[in-house]
């Protein structure tokens, strides 16, 4: 049998029903392409964070769907340029480095040594002579590194696009806006800052998909991270009855929470596939509050207003596609499809300026506890990936499901809200899926 | 080069340290050090500090002993295949204390294969702290810095 060709909106459109998606869509080399051009090449991706490109020429390179790309900070010291990372002449990739300077503010391709200024614009080729009178514009675009259609920034947090149509990064992150304001807000200083040159890379030999639909899938984590919770609550029952707190038991029990608390906080889906969970309630609810940390606070933003900052209780803020802000405990995850069946997952934590060390120490604690290719909480999540992938590719059954309370959201504004163990969150995803791809 | 009773003792150590995850035998291995001894994966080779930036693993015996608790716990999903390893050490070389209480510095080169889904192989360099204790020579830190710390790594299941 000829498999079917994506080649329409008629045929995309039957990919995706209200209440189950078709297989093809995490298996089909065809539909992969077509969301690099579509939804990656469309949106504002996630790209880096201003703390880490902090003087001129400081770069850092990624990629936007499958693009390399680098960010850098111009030679002007003020402006963040997005360029692509191929060469104007044969088209080698001129970075390798995760991270560098540009020494001088010039950026050298290592082939035939042309080199570009920290803007894309071609500086010079050696031996120029051959190049003179042989109809070739030095000054044209073509021959610089090409800026990427769009740059924009939020709160330090860089986004570019790859389109130059389509809505403004504000209007883009929308209600997002929030949970970035609110990671920034609780610094004493009201900025955050990308801790080391390094970050959390976690191989996933699956479908980019998984792991956002994973996020605010609230009939897992009760589950799938039941072995770890286990763990937990059988060290502790060892323990004696006086023992001090554990800060690590803080961090996963709450991945064993009872389907009640998940319910209670509740999923909030927006335009363009964005969501979060919580609001009132989240997984960082029980988190102690330190003193010394609040102290900062209150001396930096007055009791009411650090109040206010502190019980904003948002979880895995989904900035479809490309990335997820935990606000509360200060990371960021990042999504780099690879292949149809390839992702990088790559986790960066931040540091609130002003806080005292124990909230950084919280953070990584966090990190490593649950973001870490070795740690006991994602390597659970990606069997299971792994094993839908398989199954998807296997092809015996056609559709995977997403009914759990199918139909009960209320609208709210712009907004969508649901019970949290409803599966709205890949209902909304699949919709935004749809009007990017159609 | 420390003397040969001490430097059979170390050797010792080691080989059990070595054993234990070979065998998956976590309880033993945990036991291996100290109370406030701690397992360190960095992401960065020249990092210096676990509580400044992020690390693979940093783990404290509590983690250390709910990992094995977690251990082919058929409650996680990714424990429900076996987990099985070797690791191969060379190049072993002891900094003896300076003082006859203080700390001994042991480094090796290791490859770990580490077999779940498929095989993985890890390489790097690792660094024991020893310390002697009333219950004999204890683990007071074991760093281990991968090669391609920073790379994209799948699941690593068993401490390297």
């Amino acid at each position: 049998m000829q498999d079917k060709r994506y080649d329409t909106p008629e045929a995309l459109k039957s990919l995706v029903e209200p209440a189950r998606v078709h297989r093809d869509v995490y298996v089909r080399e065809e539909i992969f392409k077509l969301e690099m051009e579509r939804i990656w090449g469309q949106a504002w991706i996630y790209v880096g964070h201003e703390s880490q490109v902090r003087s001129p020429g400081d770069y850092l390179t990624t990629t936007i769907g499958l693009t390399p790309v680098i960010m850098v900070r111009d030679m002007n010291g003020t402006d963040i340029n997005v360029l692509v990372n191929r060469c104007g002449h044969r088209g080698a990739q001129v970075c390798q480095a995760r991270a560098g300077s540009a020494g001088n503010g010039i950026f050298k391709c290592p082939y035939h040594g042309w080199t570009y200024r920290t803007d894309g614009t071609l500086r010079s080729q050696p031996s120029p002579g051959g190049y003179s009178d042989v109809g070739f514009d030095n000054s044209a675009s073509e021959y610089g590194m090409t800026r990427v259609a769009r740059t924009g920034q939020y709160r330090g947090f860089i986004f570019a696009s790859l389109s130059a149509a389509g809505p403004g990064l504000d209007s883009f992150l929308g209600e997002m806006r929030d949970t970035i304001d609110n990671m920034a807000d609780r610094a004493p200083e009201g900025e955050v800052e990308v801790t080391g040159k390094t970050c959390h890379r976690f191989h996933h030999p699956v479908n980019w998909k998984f792991f956002i639909e994973n996020l605010h899938d609230a009939m897992h984590p009760m589950v799938a991270h039941a072995g770890t919770s286990d763990a937990v609550r059988q060290y502790l029952e060892q323990l004696p009855p006086d023992h001090d707190p554990l800060p690590e038991a803080e961090v996963i029990a709450p991945f064993g929470g009872s389907y009640d608390f998940f319910d209670k906080m509740g999923f909030v889906g927006l335009p363009r596939g964005h969501g979060y969970m919580g609001g009132e309630t989240s997984i960082f609810s029980h988190y102690q509050v330190y003193p010394d940390y609040l102290q900062a606070m209150e001396q930096a933003h007055g009791s009411e207003r650090t109040g206010e900052i502190l019980s904003f209780n948002r979880h895995n803020g989904l900035i479809y596609p490309s990335c997820t802000v935990r606000d509360n405990i200060q990371s960021v995850r990042v999504v780099i499809p690879v292949s149809v069946n390839e992702t990088i997952i790559e986790s960066w934590t931040f540091r609130l300026k002003g806080a005292p060390p124990n909230m950084l120490e919280r953070t990584l604690r966090y990190s490593r506890l649950i973001n870490s290719p070795a740690s006991m909480v994602g390597p659970d999540d990606l069997d299971c990936y792994i094993r839908i992938q398989e199954s998807a590719a296997a092809g015996a059954v056609e559709w995977v499901d997403m009914h759990r309370h199918f139909g009960r959201e209320m609208p709210d504004g712009e907004r969508l809200r649901a019970t949290g163990t409803s599966d709205l969150a890949l209902r909304n995803q699949y919709s935004a899926w749809l009007d990017y791809m159609t | 080069m420390a003397d040969d009773n001490l430097q059979e003792a170390i050797t010792n150590l080691i080989r059990l340290e070595t054993r234990c995850l070979n065998e998956a035998d976590l309880d033993t291995w945990a036991s291996l050090f100290t109370e406030d001894g701690y397992y360190w994966m960095p992401l960065e080779r020249q990092q210096t500090d676990p509580e400044q930036h992020d690390s693979l693993i940093y783990d404290n015996r509590a983690l250390m002993e709910m990992r094995s608790y977690n251990l082919h716990n058929p409650l996680s999903p990714s424990m429900q295949r076996e987990v099985r390893s070797v690791r191969i050490l060379s190049d072993l070389e002891t900094d003896p204390p300076t003082d006859p209480d203080g700390e001994i510095t042991v480094t090796a080169s290791v490859i770990a294969l580490i077999h779940h889904r498929r095989q993985d192989t890890f390489a790097g360099t690792v660094t024991w702290r020893l310390v002697q204790t009333g219950e004999g020579l204890k683990i007071k830190s074991k760093r281990v810095d991968l090669i391609n710390a920073d790379a994209p790594l799948d699941s690593i299941m068993m401490y390297v």
